[in-house]
């Protein structure tokens, strides 16, 4: 397990999100310095990064194109390795009014942007297209209600989303899980037996070729590992603190998963934080 | 006792004093239930105790990913400031529970103040100046709010007590400290519009020209004395755009923004802005350092390149920029600098560079410096024309030739608005780029105003403005253009076949001269003029050709000249006309067009013209004039043309060159 710093200073940084590119690089979006940082996976050592007109949230890759949440301008931007825009997803009439998260499935050029503000999923055509919204404003049938983080299990075609949920009602902090068409599928809760709580403010979720969910525990600053078909916890890596690989409001995770290290922004510390083969479970 | 024990007792507690607590009359904040942040029975937050964890339980929500629209950060001031680091978490500004009243019987706003001591109302525990009291009941001007009791307003109720949210800590800013007055800084606007609750309020948010319109200066002596007020000098004479266009994205064409705020200027390569390896970082003036201003060379010709902007206007004016020529710029010239030293577009334009700030100038063509402080001069006291060259080009500048010189002397090219009174116009850059100005071609093509060099020959150059139809830019004088308006009927002649391409600088200097009509060497046109040999009166002749063999010695026209020009005091031009096309008869350039029509005692007789005036018999080998010259007729003259001189009379400089033509070639 490693800990180090990326670029900028410590007063300024503050990574978001977190992705792999194309070329195997891990990608940070960097709210404070409105930049897409891009990192070395092995030594975390900048590699190059590009600016954004506007405060980035969520970041993901499909193909050569980097894919950017601009919460300033409300849009999911297209950009090129460069950082150069290309275009943004959705038409003038597709807001989105808080991307704070991002998932691709590449085989199936569909992006998946979770809205913050107004409670949904929106899924794209890579191309651009809006072509269906899961969750949002209605009578909708087990609800997001403060989703957050996203990740996909391409082989099944599951989404997994993050939802503080809405404590003043009792409904408890969860990861909801929708199929591509948006049927409710099924519910990992933060509730743990009739009093007690495993996570209260999830926030960046991946999910490994295993069925297993990794999900970011922002306010404890932990990483819980649940298995996806039984809703189980597994395990619980990295703990609250400011030492290095301890973590205060992390956001986020990825996987590298030919070496299994897990790699969060901590948010508050301005770091990237390295799990070397942390995601390797019995 | 197991520790998950101990927390749930500590929570229980927690929870009983919550409830008991004494509110008054305040309600509960709607967006923060009780069970938004805590868990009535075995809490497994027992960090809540911590303020820092509290920190963090805020910005679940109100951090960058948190589902509140209300984004905040703790408030910490900028990498490298002069003051001591610090750091003033939420609950040092704000209870999370309710908006209390403040000690004006008001109510605050934004859950701002907390309780100290045994005060029922809103204070803050501030860093230098003890518990103070805080009122915030309006977010000001800016909200379309009232400003009084805003985030700082000046103690605009008169009581003595700076306690807005801001200025009731602040001791040691730039501005709205609560130990000394400030009307002068948005008194009563809405701070965090500038200075963003999300970014620790460090002043990065608002619009570009709401801060910058006014100086800046956070007290890190970077640069010393802070930053001036920039939007007003897109108004000056020059500009890259008006301010009244003037918009954030236009700003960010040109400042990279991910570092604002610590101390340097960024900017962006426009043909490539995303690329950070492309960032240009000042780290001193580049208008006194050239090692800083060169750095700049690279920006600015990104978009005063054929694309402008990656192919693009580069601001909202949707203007494409000025072409800079990108091949011959680097090897012009200016760009070397010569005995001067190398030369870039910014400077202070007197050493280095001819260009100021991007911004504005108050001079023409964005020239430095922008507030046009150098000596003036005479005709041009903002140095924005011919003052500009003269800076370097001038008497004590760095440039080797004194050219302000050759402009002062008694005919020159009318450079100076003191002689344009007449309503003649020329500038120095009709004829010279000085971006694409060198050794090889100092010359640009005054019919292209200037943006292609001269590859032509000296005496077309000469005819794109001495041919009847000046190109745009040049006037000449609107009551006498002058013999000089149309010299189109030169080439061909015989001094422009002797003297070759160069035939016009063979006799005229470019810039001026102390002779008439800047000629290289004396030249009387008076008529009764008293001539004797060797005063030099008609130097400019002599020149190239024998003074000893026209008027010593008998030659093809026996005496005549020695008679004409020393007995009679005629100045050669009234026979000869030096860019003459023809001859009257005569071989030599003879015209009497000139003193025809400029008041000399000359008139022809028996109806002859300028192209009849001679009558030659090539029989008899004699030649006769029909002239009234100085009250005389010829009736005709005749004389004998045997004893021809020819060419041997000419000493032309053409391997042998005049003093003047080496200086000036």
């Amino acid at each position: 397990m490693a800990s180090e710093s990326v670029g900028g200073q410590p007063a300024h940084r503050s990574p978001v999100r977190i992705a792999f590119d194309s070329r195997h690089r891990l990608l940070v979006s960097d709210y404070n310095q409105q930049m897409i940082l891009v990192l070395n996976p092995a030594t975390l050592a900048m590699a190059g990064g590009f600016g954004v007109a506007g405060r980035p949230l969520g970041v993901a890759c499909w193909k050569d194109r980097i894919l950017v949440g601009n919460e300033t301008r409300g849009r999911v931007e297209v950009c090129d390795a460069s950082g150069k825009r290309l275009y943004d997803l959705g038409d003038a009439a597709t807001t989105i009014s808080q991307p704070t998260d991002i998932a691709v499935d590449t085989t199936r050029s569909l992006v998946f942007v979770v809205d913050g503000r107004e409670k949904a999923v929106k899924v794209f055509s890579t191309s651009g297209p809006l072509v269906r919204t899961i969750g949002g404003p209605g009578p909708v049938l087990d609800p997001l209600l403060a989703p957050t983080g996203i990740a996909l299990d391409t082989a099944h075609r599951l989404v997994f989303v993050s939802d503080y949920g809405s404590p003043a009602d009792y409904i408890a902090a969860r990861v909801q899980i929708y199929d591509y068409s948006g049927n409710h599928v099924g519910a990992i809760s933060g509730k743990q037996g009739m009093l007690g709580e495993r996570f209260s403010r999830p926030q960046g979720l991946a999910v490994d070729t295993a069925g297993r969910l990794f999900l970011v525990e922002s306010l404890y600053g932990q990483i819980l590992v649940f298995d996806v078909s039984t809703g189980i916890q597994l395990k619980t890596i990295g703990d609250f603190g400011s030492n290095p690989g301890q973590l205060r409001l992390p956001l986020d995770i990825v996987m590298d998963d030919a070496t299994k290290d897990l790699f969060v922004a901590n948010n508050r510390f301005g770091r990237i934080e390295v799990f070397r083969g942390g995601g390797r479970l019995p | 006792m197991t520790r998950r024990s101990s927390l749930a007792i500590v929570s229980l507690v927690l929870f009983g004093v919550v409830s008991l607590w004494p509110r008054g009359a305040w309600a509960l904040n709607p967006n923060h239930q009780c069970e938004f942040c805590h868990v009535t029975h075995f809490a497994s937050g027992g960090q809540l105790l911590d303020n820092a964890v509290v920190e963090v339980l805020c910005l679940t929500c109100h951090g960058p990913a948190g589902t509140s629209s209300l984004k905040a950060d703790v408030h910490t001031n900028t990498t490298g400031s002069v003051h001591a680091a610090f750091r003033m978490t939420c609950k040092d500004c704000h209870t999370p529970h309710s908006n209390l009243g403040n000690w004006l019987g008001g109510t605050n706003l934004e859950l701002v103040g907390t309780l100290q001591g045994t005060s029922t109302t809103a204070r803050i525990a501030t860093p230098n100046s003890g518990i103070r009291q805080v009122v915030f009941q309006s977010r000001g001007s800016n909200a379309g709010q009232p400003t009084l009791h805003s985030f700082a307003d000046n103690d605009q109720d008169g009581n003595g007590y700076r306690d807005g949210v801001c200025e009731t800590c602040h001791t040691q800013t730039a501005h709205h400290r609560n130990n000394a007055p400030d009307a002068a800084h948005f008194t009563g606007a809405t701070c965090v519009m500038c200075h963003p609750h999300n970014l620790g309020f460090i002043p990065t948010g608002g619009t570009c020209t709401s801060c910058h319109s006014l100086a800046q200066n956070n007290s890190d002596g970077i640069p010393p004395g802070g930053r001036r007020a920039i939007v007003g000098e897109f108004s000056f004479a020059s500009h890259h755009l008006h301010s009244a266009t003037l918009n954030d994205a236009d700003c960010e064409v040109c400042h990279e923004m991910t570092r604002h705020q610590q101390g340097r200027v960024r900017l962006k390569n426009a043909d490539d802005p995303n690329n950070p390896a492309r960032v240009v970082v000042l780290n001193a003036d580049p208008a006194t350092s050239y090692a800083e201003a060169v750095k700049l060379e690279t920006f600015c010709l990104v978009c005063h390149d054929t694309n402008g902007a990656a192919g693009l206007a580069p601001f909202s004016d949707r203007q494409m920029p000025p072409v800079i020529n990108n091949t011959l710029w680097p090897v012009s010239s200016h760009k070397s600098g010569g005995s001067a030293g190398p030369m870039t577009c910014y400077g202070d334009g007197a050493r280095f560079g001819c260009h100021a700030t991007g911004h504005g100038s108050q001079k023409r063509k964005i020239l430095a410096p922008a507030n046009a402080t150098q000596p003036p001069i005479a005709g041009d006291p903002l140095r924005q024309g011919e003052g500009m060259c003269y800076t370097c080009h001038g008497p004590g500048g760095v440039a080797s030739t004194n050219i302000q010189a050759q402009f002062q002397l008694a005919s020159h090219h009318k450079v100076s608005s003191l002689d344009q009174t007449d309503g003649s116009r020329i500038e120095c850059t009709n004829c010279h780029n000085p971006h694409l100005v060198s050794a090889a071609a100092r010359l640009a093509n005054p019919d292209t105003s200037a943006t292609t060099q001269w590859t032509g020959t000296g005496v077309a150059f000469c005819l794109t403005c001495h041919d009847g139809a000046p190109p745009s830019g040049v006037t000449f004088p609107a009551t006498d253009p002058g013999t000089g308006w149309s010299k189109s009927r030169f080439p061909g002649t015989t001094h422009a076949t002797a003297l070759a391409a160069d035939a016009c600088r063979r006799c005229h200097h470019p810039h001026g001269s102390a002779n008439l009509s800047t000629l290289l060497a004396r030249y009387v046109i008076a008529d009764n003029n008293l001539y004797t040999i060797g005063d030099g009166d008609y130097a400019m002749c002599w020149t190239c050709h024998s003074e000893t063999a026209i008027i010593s010695n008998p030659n093809a026209y026996e005496t005549r000249h020695d008679q004409h020009v020393r007995d009679k005091q005629g100045p050669c031009i009234i026979c000869h006309d030096a860019h003459g096309p023809f001859d009257t008869g005569e071989a030599g350039l003879i015209s009497y067009a000139f003193a025809a029509t400029h008041g000399y005692s000359f008139s022809f007789i028996g109806g002859r013209n300028d192209s009849t005036a001679f009558s030659i018999d090539t029989v008899q080998n004699r030649g006769s004039c029909y002239l009234r010259c100085h009250g005389e007729d010829h009736t005709p003259r005749t004389y004998s043309r045997a004893n021809a001189l020819g060419a041997s009379s000419i000493q032309w400089p053409v391997t042998g060159a005049s003093p003047h033509w080496r200086l000036y070639r």
